[in-house]
């Protein structure tokens, strides 16, 4: 699956870069001297990279902790997202990333000592509870058999009541839970869309219903779990298509076990919309009713506001409304 | 495909297998046949650079696959066998490339150091060429980084030094590499296509805007609008059927959006 690793020279001797060395003894092993080396430079095409993305192994030297905006929340007023990976190894035609991002290669930051130290201060700042997402930048769990990550976050969370960690995923994968007894301050967020949009818009992205499976799994483990509606995206049969989704998921999860539901429309800052559009330029969904508002690009106004209604009451006939939240997009 | 390689004999294989026919009159040695071109370029950095800069102005089209095949010395790989140039760097440069690898093969991927003359010390897993770092930086002003890649066979390492290297092996070594040096030509052009852009379109909007009428906004609006036609599965010359008899280019675009926006939904 990993070709070509390349590897910051001051991390060569880390031991969980040696490891993860150990795990691929037949990929060809490329030194370099920041990452950004690699991942940066211009005239790279994230397409083509996505057929056989490298693996980068990194050392944070930057920022570890970024805020987000309240709305973008689940109840939290300091609401914080950290990246052990950039990239993703699925592949959705609606995904940020590709817009973000000059090339697909993953880029994994190894040292989680530092955002663990970052986290923990930042948490003993304050009195209210502290949230941590870890799924903005990449699916949280997709690639743990290489990182590790969930696998060394959940321990430290365990420790930390005051601070909630939320594990953003599609992954039906979810071994790394079994392995730890399940606690409070952890939600693990199953990001959906209903079956005939995903077989539409995500790729290599595990079938629907083995991540419902995953999501009772979960549940039936203690663990706390959330549904992320998001995006929503237009298609025919729209109202039908989620009514089943919802339904499913509901049928599938005891709701005292559903901690949370946010619920966002489609939306892209119009430049990442413009490189995704170029780098797929047959791609349906990017013809689709958008507009450009304020420097983003969502879904004509009406259609928006009509779409998120239609989702937010199929929500309400189902779930009690201190669950659901709603990401707003800057312009509504 | 557009291969610079810097001798006649690492050029001779390719050009036997592929049947490729020498132009005339050209001021550097070149090949071709159909897409495929190779150009004999030289040794080193300012001769690669002017043939790749020669062939890019004549075949100007984005995003071709560009290779740079040829031998090289090798801190610890065998003669004979083949690397690609996984991360290239040049003495008394900082400037270093990665060439994004998408290929799947059996071949290593090396360093590889550019170098202004002949190296004979060798480091372990290094490459020694005289041309490949300035191929690179030329090749991807015209084309993105992953098709622009450099094949290396060995020629020369710590126990075969290069003192002892016969030109005419170059042929040989080149030869054996055949099947795999073809499995990249393939796999690049096939990557290649798979970004390209469906040609129809600028075809079909340099034919409307031919009929005059259009300012540069309306020539976009109407490029874009196009391209969506071709994203949502409109068939382009039923499409140009459709608007024979649209007069104004206002008319025209509004035409086109009225023919779009019932397909604009997911199915
Ligand atoms: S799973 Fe999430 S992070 Fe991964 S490609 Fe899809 S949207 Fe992007």
């Amino acid at each position: 699956m990993i070709n070509s690793i390349y590897l910051e020279n001051s991390i060569r001797e880390h031991p969980k870069a040696r490891s993860i060395l150990s795990r691929f003894p037949k990929a060809n092993v490329l030194p370099c001297e920041h990452y950004k080396e690699v991942f940066n430079p211009a005239g790279q095409n994230f397409r083509l990279q996505k057929k056989n993305p490298a693996l980068i192994l990194a050392k944070q030297t930057g920022k570890l902790l970024h805020s987000i905006p309240p709305s973008y929340g689940v109840g939290g007023s300091r609401n914080f997202y950290f990246s052990h990976l950039l990239n993703c190894l699925y592949d959705c035609r609606y995904c940020f990333l590709q817009g973000m991002y000059p090339s697909a290669h993953f880029v994994h930051f190894i040292n989680s000592e530092d955002f663990m130290s970052v986290i923990k201060q930042t948490t003993e700042e304050s009195e209210e509870p502290s949230w941590f997402f870890s799924g903005y930048d990449c699916d949280s769990l997709a690639l743990e058999s290489i990182t590790g990550f969930a696998g060394e976050f959940l321990p430290f969370f365990s420790k930390l009541p005051n601070a909630w960690l939320e594990l953003r995923t599609k992954s039906a994968n979810l071994q790394v839970l079994e392995n730890q007894t399940p606690f409070d301050n952890v939600v693990i967020a199953f990001s959906f869309t209903p079956e005939e949009i995903g077989k539409q818009t995500e790729w290599k992205v595990p079938p629907l219903d083995s991540r419902i499976r995953a999501m009772k799994k979960a549940a039936s483990m203690g663990w706390k779990v959330g549904w992320r509606i998001d995006p929503v995206i237009d298609s025919t049969d729209f109202k039908k298509r989620y009514e089943e989704l919802f339904d499913s998921l509901l049928c599938n999860l005891p709701i005292q076990q559903l901690h949370s539901v946010s619920l966002g429309a489609f939306r892209m800052p119009s430049g990442f919309f413009k490189k995704m559009e170029k780098t797929y330029p047959s791609e349906p969904l990017f013809a689709g009713k958008l507009e450009k508002r304020a420097g983003m690009m969502a879904y004509e106004k009406n259609l928006e506001k009509d779409r998120l209604t239609t989702c937010e009451n199929l929500l309400l006939q189902r779930i009690p409304k201190e669950l659901l939240f709603s990401c707003k997009s800057p312009v509504v | 495909m557009n291969l610079v390689v810097a001798l006649q004999k690492e050029a001779n294989p390719i050009i036997q297998a592929y049947g490729l026919d020498k132009e005339q009159g050209c001021p550097l040695p070149f090949y071709f046949k159909e897409n495929r071109r190779l150009i004999i370029s030289g040794i080193g950095r300012a001769r690669v650079s002017a043939a790749t800069a020669y062939l890019m102005g004549r075949f100007p089209e984005k995003n071709q696959p560009w290779l740079n095949l040829g031998i090289a010395g090798h801190g610890s790989l065998n003669t004979g066998q083949m690397f690609v140039a996984g991360r290239i760097i040049e003495t008394g440069s900082s400037q270093c490339f990665y060439p994004p690898q998408i290929i799947t093969s059996e071949v290593p991927v090396s360093e590889l150091t550019t170098c202004g003359k002949p190296q004979k010390k060798y480091q372990p897993n290094m490459g020694y060429d005289m041309e490949a770092h300035a191929f690179y930086q030329t090749a991807c002003l015209v084309s993105t980084r992953e098709l622009v890649q450099v094949l290396k066979v060995v020629s020369d390492n710590p126990k075969q030094p290069i003192s002892q290297f016969k030109p005419e092996q170059a042929s040989k070594w080149i030869e054996a590499k055949l099947p795999e040096i073809d499995h990249w030509i393939t796999e690049l052009t096939e990557a290649a296509l798979s970004i390209k852009p469906n040609p129809e379109i600028n075809k079909l909007l340099s034919r409307i805007t031919q009929r005059g009428g259009f300012s540069t906004t309306r020539s976009l609006q109407l490029g874009s609008l196009l391209r969506q036609a071709d994203a949502l599965g409109e068939d382009l010359g039923a499409l140009e059927g459709m608007l024979t008899d649209v007069g104004s280019p206002k008319q025209m675009l509004a035409e086109i959006e009225q023919i779009l926006s019932n397909k604009r939904t997911l199915p």
